[in-house]
């Protein structure tokens, strides 16, 4: 949401940039939802149900929502990679494997993962 | 599955780093080079020489230290997945897909604008494992030691030298001075008396010492350098042609341009000749700090610990001993995830 820096030219500007920013938190919104409901499905779907205290599901799901956001400029195998590393803590060969990709690539992936969210997280990428 | 992967990922969330994150904002080039560093350090089959050299690079500024805290701060984020395993990563995957999306949303919305934000696409290419100075330094040296060792030498004219955990040295005696450069690390110096009555000069990348008669340590860092004098005087000439004479007693810290004002010398900088780590109130992070510097590997100190005042004296040719002394006195804890990585935090 950069244009709110550089001030607006007219009314018909402010409108436009306040619907747009009306319509960013939406998706956010939509975003969220649908992140809830795929985190509680995969509850579900455990084999034995487990019930985790709201405040804790509020943070795993909040957890998701940054890595989603962060992450979401990434080519899906370089997102990919990154989580399996960062969440499972699977090793370089078997991501390659799982991937289909060499061991090099994955190592590639993961710099370039970290690079973009660590840009991010510094308040350095758009 | 790599198991022994996944706690690289758990220690970066112990905070170290935390203390010198929010004083420094890294530029693009160190954020790529710490996640290059991530990227080789996280791979299980990253090599000995590797986490020396990340630690000479995190050792080299406050922007790299700074950067890496950036790069801890991102793994921090994964943690409440971790529990979760693979439901946590499937979970994380199809955030991004949503994520995806929904930015797509936003940016078609933002171009309507007219104000569109490209990220820019970053080079990586620019970027190498740079051999570090460091290690460079010591290949060039004629004496040097690694990290934990120390090594006495006699010089020629008899005065005595010992070079503390990883130190480079060069001596040049010649018919006009006697001259020691330190490259790196720190060195405690028992001056002889010359027969031919030779000034004995020790240069630094910071100015250069003479020594009139005496017993002194040289400690060099990056930035600065560090003289504690024991016996005699010192004299300090920086490189920018500031000057202090340094007594007995007494310590002083200069770099190219400025030499400080009189301080009193520290009695650690000539303990650790005997191997032993004196703590006078010193708080847990600097004693690590110190520690530090005879382990090979890195030492995390979580922030909530790190002021905790410590007395005693600790073994410096002993990292795992000390660390083992400090979690009897101190409500720490010491974990140990991977050979070289080291966690301290609160118990």
């Amino acid at each position: 949401m950069k244009p709110a820096s550089r001030g607006f030219a007219s009314v018909a500007e402010t409108r436009a940039y306040l619907r747009t920013a009306a319509n960013g938190l939406c998706i956010d919104l939509w975003r969220r939802r649908e992140i809830e409901q795929a985190w509680l499905q995969t509850l579900a779907a455990l084999p034995e149900p487990v019930a985790p205290s709201p405040e804790h599901q509020a943070i795993v799901i909040e957890a998701l929502m940054e890595v989603g956001s962060m992450l979401s400029r990434l080519s899906e195998k370089a997102a990919r990679a990154f989580i399996l590393a960062q969440v499972e803590g699977v090793g370089y060969r078997d991501i390659a494997a799982e991937l289909g990709v060499s061991e090099r690539m994955v190592k590639k992936y993961i710099a370039q993962a970290m690079l973009q969210c660590a840009l991010i997280e510094a308040g350095l990428a758009g | 599955m790599a198991s022994n992967v996944k706690p690289l990922a758990d220690d970066l969330l112990a905070g170290f780093g935390e203390r010198t994150a929010a004083a420094l904002k890294p530029g693009v080039k160190s954020l790529e080079q710490a996640a290059q560093w991530y990227a080789t350090l996280l791979d299980a089959s990253a090599a000995d020489t590797d986490r020396l050299a990340w630690q000479a690079w995190h050792a080299q500024s406050p922007e790299n230290q700074a950067a890496w805290a950036h790069i801890e701060n991102v793994s921090r984020k994964f943690a409440p997945l971790r529990q979760h395993g693979a439901q946590g990563s499937a979970a994380a995957v199809a955030s991004v897909k949503a994520s995806r999306s929904a930015a797509l949303g936003r940016r078609q919305a933002l171009n309507a604008l007219g104000g569109v934000l490209g990220l820019g696409l970053l080079s990586w290419l620019g970027w190498r494992h740079t051999p570090l100075p460091d290690l460079v330094s010591a290949w060039r040296a004629d004496y040097h030691t690694g990290t934990g060792e120390r090594r006495e030498l006699v010089l020629a004219d008899g005065s005595r030298v010992w070079l503390n955990t990883a130190t480079a040295l060069q001596v040049r005696f010649d018919a006009d001075a006697r001259q020691l450069a330190l490259l790196a690390g720190e060195i405690l110096i028992d001056t002889a008396a010359d027969g031919m009555s030779r000034p004995f000069y020790v240069d630094t990348g910071h100015g250069r010492l003479q020594a009139l008669g005496t017993r002194f340590t040289v400690r060099q860092t990056d930035d600065r350098t560090r003289l504690d004098v024991f016996d005699g005087v010192v004299e300090i000439r920086s490189s920018g042609g500031a000057s202090l004479r340094v007594p007995a007693g007494r310590a002083a810290v200069f770099d190219a341009g400025t030499v400080s004002a009189l301080l009193d010398a520290d009695r650690a900088r000539e303990a650790w000749r005997r191997g032993s780590l004196p703590a006078d109130n010193l708080s847990l992070g600097e004693l690590l700090e110190e520690i530090g510097r005879y382990h090979r590997g890195h030492i995390s100190v979580a922030a909530e610990v790190a002021d905790l005042k410590v007395m005693g004296v600790y073994p410096a040719d002993n990292p795992d001993q000390a660390l083992a002394m400090l979690e009897q006195t101190l409500p720490i804890r010491v974990r140990r995830s991977l050979p070289w990585w080291t966690t301290v935090e609160a118990r």
